[in-house]
């Protein structure tokens, strides 16, 4: 631990009171005065808490149950192997709005598949799985690439490809899998742009009714311990979680190239792995064709209304979206850079405690951070720095996610030799650590600005009309009857899709991010 | 036991060829520089790897077309690969659950080898708990468990430190000798495999150079790299050895005795004295040509001392270019 490490630390804890802990703390406290009992008892919001964690937990279970035969294939090198596990990343930079609107052009009431499972479960967990099996699937083969030796080892001990497999390599990947099943029920406990547009009064997550009650009901006391109750159980899940990577964490040799699967059998594994994902992938592609099809076959009206000039005050045009969207993720990245870096930093060089203060964020619902603000900063609501810091505290800890695996890889001993040669801490963080982390540092920026574009909850309960971003641009296109509407809330869609996963590729090249 | 008939294995811009076989009981070592298609060879025999031309044999089987799990051999890998998630006796008793032996059959074998191998204290342990030393026992306990018909060992003291590395070679060797398997190990040091083999092979640029008893191979190397990679010191070029009035045309490796210091038709100076402790190391010089002379360092000249020396020609070799 060195000065410019404390300073960090106290930074990120200073920055974490103020927009968290004070904010979240409030409508606790309010959640408490209103009771618990209250929410426990009417049968509506026990149902939210059900539906919650019955979604949590069901898509948590699917993700596992693809992920595994998945895994099983892709730990084989065979013909577009490689295209296929970067394609299987490409919905986890998508916006969940546009996985919405997706599923919605899909599955909805006009939807291509031609069976209309919105207001079903089936639809929410369909996007839930297109949404999170990438993500699982990637920390998986990210385990796994390390135990190509160990594979070899139990082959010549007799055990066939399948028995290798089961005993070895799953019993390594269990950590990663936990991993992934514990972030998807997170991600989908917690979900909300997918819930508010799909699911219904009938299948709305507790994320969904606290809006509700803010928004429809005017009734605080009730979102604020709806939000007690589902802080909560994030609360439970991440020592579970925590619990579990300590106990299930291996560590596997270096990377080594996959074995090869060759002739039919590896054409084989190609279709069926790529007509898996194209089918997973469908409602993605029946978003664009969507946004191409009007009432009478190919038009582009919804493309067409991007241009139109802003129709009322309640209605932004698109282009005024497009610009907010922009404009806050460059401001927000303003801040989320220098606090993620500092937060690494003070990881990466042994601040105590730092590791796990910096999952907090995560716990943390967009609506109740939201309503934290509103809360406790009423003068701030007309200025920007609500919005900003939001999507700072947000994006911060992917930001540093990236940042502190690029700097777990640096070794230890450069920094010791500059040290030796003269430079001190800063200097030796200014000479030697900050330009061996560059690459690092553009793709955090990229996944942090990629993460922050597609933000919906807490934009659409803190921004006033003039800061409408394209999210809330499409949420409110949806919101209005006619065709036209609707193909314009697809070409929003489509066009929020294309800005985040270029900001993503087109800033970091993707290939950074651990 | 084990044969490889004709195996090709290429890669770009590499290609081993190997014709070579082991008989049952016998150990041999693959003795290489890094690079040089030992460490394939090995991997065509277990089936990790496909050779492009050529066909595998054990036991008098063609089993090229066979994966590993169906060959019956044990392995010890380089980095011994142990599993990170199961314990010690669970590593060692991984082959025999593979292979479908009674639970009071693998109790038993799994003890005899801890047994064997001074590990008994740390059957409960995982591989990350325990010193490199003994995760290469844990490695070649459970690479023997199932009785194979053939070990292969790949470099299996190379992530050792070199104090350990002789402890353990000694234990290897007792092993391999008492466990009456027939075993090939592949390995870049030469005093390894002259310590362990009955029988050693050299390997260079994917080509065998040489193979032999270690002895005959060491007192006559086929060629000067071969010499040089055996550790000969004083291996003299034809001018070299004619100026030294050595006779016949090629060059000619001098075996240890050969140089013999304090009388003699030639006049030498000692360039460097390098003190080893049981012995002493000179660097000579004699009618412009180095010479190396190794012994006790008792009487052993002092640096920059003028001395006469001779040279047993009956000591002598010729060697291939």
């Amino acid at each position: 631990m060195n000065l410019p490490s404390r300073l960090a630390a106290l930074l990120v804890l200073a920055f974490l009171a103020l927009a968290l802990l004070w904010p979240l703390g409030l409508v606790i406290g309010r959640g408490v005065g209103y009771g618990l009992s209250a929410v426990l008892t009417d049968p509506y919001l026990r149902g939210r808490l059900g539906w919650s964690l019955a979604f949590g937990a069901g898509s948590s279970l699917l993700v596992v149950l693809f992920a595994v035969p998945l895994v099983y294939l892709l730990r084989y090198r065979f013909p577009g192997r490689d295209a296929l596990v970067a394609l299987s990343m490409v919905p986890f930079v998508l916006p969940t709005l546009v996985v919405a609107t997706g599923m919605l052009a899909w599955a909805g009431p006009r939807g291509l598949l031609g069976l209309d499972l919105s207001g079903t479960p089936w639809i929410l967990f369909w996007g839930s799985l297109l949404y999170n099996l990438g993500m699982t699937l990637r920390l998986v083969l990210g385990v796994l690439g390390g135990s190509g030796r160990l594979v070899e080892a139990a082959r010549t001990l007799g055990a066939g490809s399948w028995r290798s497999f089961w005993r070895v390599e799953l019993p390594l990947a269990a950590g990663a899998l936990a991993a992934g099943a514990g972030l998807t029920f997170v991600y989908s406990f917690s979900s909300f742009g997918l819930p508010l547009i799909l699911g219904g009064p009938r299948y709305a997550t507790l994320e969904v009714a606290v809006y509700r009650a803010l928004l429809e009901r005017l009734a605080f006391g009730e979102a604020a311990a709806l939000i007690l109750v589902q802080t909560a159980v994030l609360v439970l899940v991440s020592l579970g979680y925590l619990y579990a990577q300590k106990r299930l964490a291996v560590r596997t040799g270096a990377p080594a190239p996959p074995p090869r699967l060759g002739g039919v059998r590896g054409w084989a594994a190609l279709l069926l792995v790529a007509g898996f994902f194209t089918l997973l992938y469908a409602p993605l592609g029946a978003l664009v064709l969507r946004s191409f099809w009007g009432p009478e076959g190919f038009s582009l009206a919804g493309w067409a209304a991007l241009a139109r000039p802003q129709a009322s005050y309640f209605a932004p045009s698109a282009g005024l979206a497009t610009y907010n969207t922009l404009r806050f993720s460059l401001l927000a990245l303003l801040v989320t850079a220098p606090l993620g870096f500092a937060y690494a930093y003070g990881v990466w060089k042994g601040v105590r405690g730092l590791d796990l203060l910096g999952f907090l964020p995560l716990l943390v619902s967009p609506v109740s951070l939201a309503v934290g603000y509103l809360l406790a900063y009423p003068g701030l609501r007309a200025s920007l720095l609500l919005l900003v810091t939001a999507y700072a505290l947000l994006a911060y800890p992917l930001f540093a996610r990236t940042v502190l695996a690029a700097m777990r890889r640096l070794p230890a001993n450069l920094a010791e030799a500059a040290r030796t040669l003269g430079a001190g801490p800063w200097r030796v963080l200014a000479r030697v650590e900050l330009p061996l982390l560059r690459p690092a540092l553009g793709a955090a920026a990229a996944l942090a600005a990629a993460v922050t574009i597609g933000e919906f909850g807490a934009t659409l309960v803190l921004a006033r009309p003039e800061w409408a971003t394209l999210t809330v641009a499409i949420y409110e296109r949806l919101g209005k009857p006619g065709t036209l509407n609707y193909q314009e809330a697809m070409a929003l869609s489509v066009l929020l899709g294309l800005l985040a996963a270029g900001v993503f590729w087109g800033l970091g090249r993707g290939g950074e991010v651990g | 036991m084990l044969a490889w008939r004709n195996v090709v294995v290429r890669y770009p811009g590499f290609e081993l060829t190997l014709d070579l076989e082991v008989a049952r009981g016998e150990t041999l070592a693959l003795l290489g520089p890094s690079g040089s298609g030992k460490s394939s060879a090995l991997r065509v025999a277990a089936g990790l790897e496909r050779p492009s031309a050529g066909r595998v044999f054990l036991g008098g089987r063609d089993v090229t077309d066979l994966p590993p799990e169906r060959r019956g051999v044990g392995f010890v890998f380089q980095d011994y690969a142990l599993f990170p998630h199961l314990t010690v006796e669970k590593n060692v008793a991984f082959g025999l659950e593979e292979r479908g032996w009674e639970r009071a059959r693998i109790r038993r074998r799994v003890g005899e080898l801890l047994e064997q191998m001074g590990l008994e204290a740390h059957a409960h342990k995982k591989p990350e708990q325990l010193s490199g030393g003994e995760r290469q026992r844990v490695a070649l306990a459970r690479a023997l468990a199932p009785e194979p018909g053939v070990l292969l060992l790949d470099e299996p003291l190379g992530a050792l430190d070199l104090r350990l590395r002789e402890r353990l070679l000694l234990e290897l060797r007792r092993v391999l000798a008492g466990e009456e398997v027939t075993a090939v190990f592949v390995t870049h040091d030469q005093t390894e495999a002259f310590v362990t083999a009955e029988r050693v092979a050299i390997v260079k640029n994917g080509r065998l150079v040489q193979q032999g008893a270690p002895e005959a191979v060491f007192e006559r190397p086929a060629d000067v790299w071969t010499a040089r990679f055996l550790g000969h010191k004083n291996v003299l070029a034809p001018e070299e050895a004619a100026a030294l009035g050595l006779t016949g045309g090629g060059p000619r490796v001098l075996l240890p005795g050969a140089l013999r210091l304090g009388a003699g038709p030639l006049e030498g100076r000692v360039v460097e004295r390098l003190f080893y402790g049981p012995r002493v190391g000179l660097w000579l010089e004699a009618r412009g040509v180095r010479l190396y002379w190794e012994g006790s360092a008792a009487g052993a000249p002092a640096e920059g001392a003028a001395l006469r020396l001779a040279i047993d020609p009956g000591r002598t070799v010729e060697v291939g270019q």
